[in-house]
């Protein structure tokens, strides 16, 4: 008999990205979108936990995926330390590991990874050619229209996604109502943490009336 | 609930794991919603009532939400 993932594990998307202010938008386009396609998205802010190293909550966390989007854009020096950030190869090289070199289900894991521009990882990162790359251009409708796209290539062929415009349209709506949303939870926008934004977006999702066109 | 993303248009019965509130509808297609990780800053029920107000007051609510 096949092995199959567990259907809340099959679900789950490891979001590999940088977790800063410039990000966001990007973060919270890509989430919304995984949520939309009915996946889950899973990333290393879910866990506050003080006591439990960060290198084992993201090999959890990896563990647990059975799909992983990494986005290796953040190649700039950093303006403090003039230093690059590698967190995100880092755990890309973790999560490509586990597929090729983990057992049974870890085997059956799909990558993703994005950059600005669908070839510049050829001049830094060049060993990973042949993994799926596409390029996100820093435009969330890009971003959400690639990551629909991926996520409808693990699913069944008879099963058919809502497209990334309705997606991306759908997220504008959601958008416009997120001042007047954290104005009701009395939140400030950067107080505003990754469980926060995830029921927000599952609540918005479940009660509103979705307009398709 | 099954494995794949999108649900069956029919469904039986909401079971203990499976209530009728894990799913939205988008174009009569019924899409999961999974169980969010991780603690929120103000309580899951607050965020729900939150997100009702402003749909209603936007007119943007979903028939018997």
């Amino acid at each position: 008999m096949k092995k199959r993932w567990p259907a809340a594990l099959g679900q789950n998307v490891f979001i590999n990205c940088p977790f800063d202010d410039e990000y966001l938008p990007m973060l919270r386009a890509a989430s919304f979108a995984i949520v939309f396609c009915g996946f889950r998205p899973r990333c290393a802010l879910e866990v506050v936990d003080a006591g439990e190293l960060r290198m084992t909550k993201i090999l959890r966390l990896i563990q647990d995926c059975r799909l992983g989007m990494h986005d290796i854009s953040r190649t700039a020096l950093d303006e403090t330390n003039q230093l690059p950030r590698f967190n995100m190869p880092l755990e890309l090289g973790i999560f490509i590991g586990a597929s090729h070199f983990g057992s049974g289900l870890q085997r059956k894991k799909k990558t993703l990874v994005v950059d600005v521009e669908r070839f510049r990882y050829q001049k830094f990162i060049s060993d990973i050619a042949g993994q799926d790359i596409k390029a996100h251009h820093n435009d969330p409708a890009r971003f959400v229209a690639v990551i629909r796209d991926w996520l409808q290539c693990s699913m069944p062929p008879d099963k058919r996604l809502p497209g990334g415009r309705a997606i991306f349209r759908s997220y504008r709506s959601f958008q416009s109502q997120v001042p007047a949303l954290l104005n009701q939870i009395e939140l400030h926008e950067s107080e505003v943490s990754f469980p926060d934004w995830l029921h927000l977006v599952q609540e918005w999702l479940r009660d509103t009336q979705i307009r398709s066109s | 609930m099954p494995h794949d993303a999108a649900m069956p248009a029919k469904t039986t019965r909401p079971t203990a794991r499976q209530s009728s509130r894990d799913y939205f509808v988008f174009d009569g297609q019924k899409i999961p919603l999974w169980p969010i990780r991780g603690k929120t800053s103000v309580p899951p029920a607050r965020i729900r009532r939150a997100v009702r107000t402003v749909l209603k007051a936007n007119n943007m609510l979903r028939e018997g939400a």
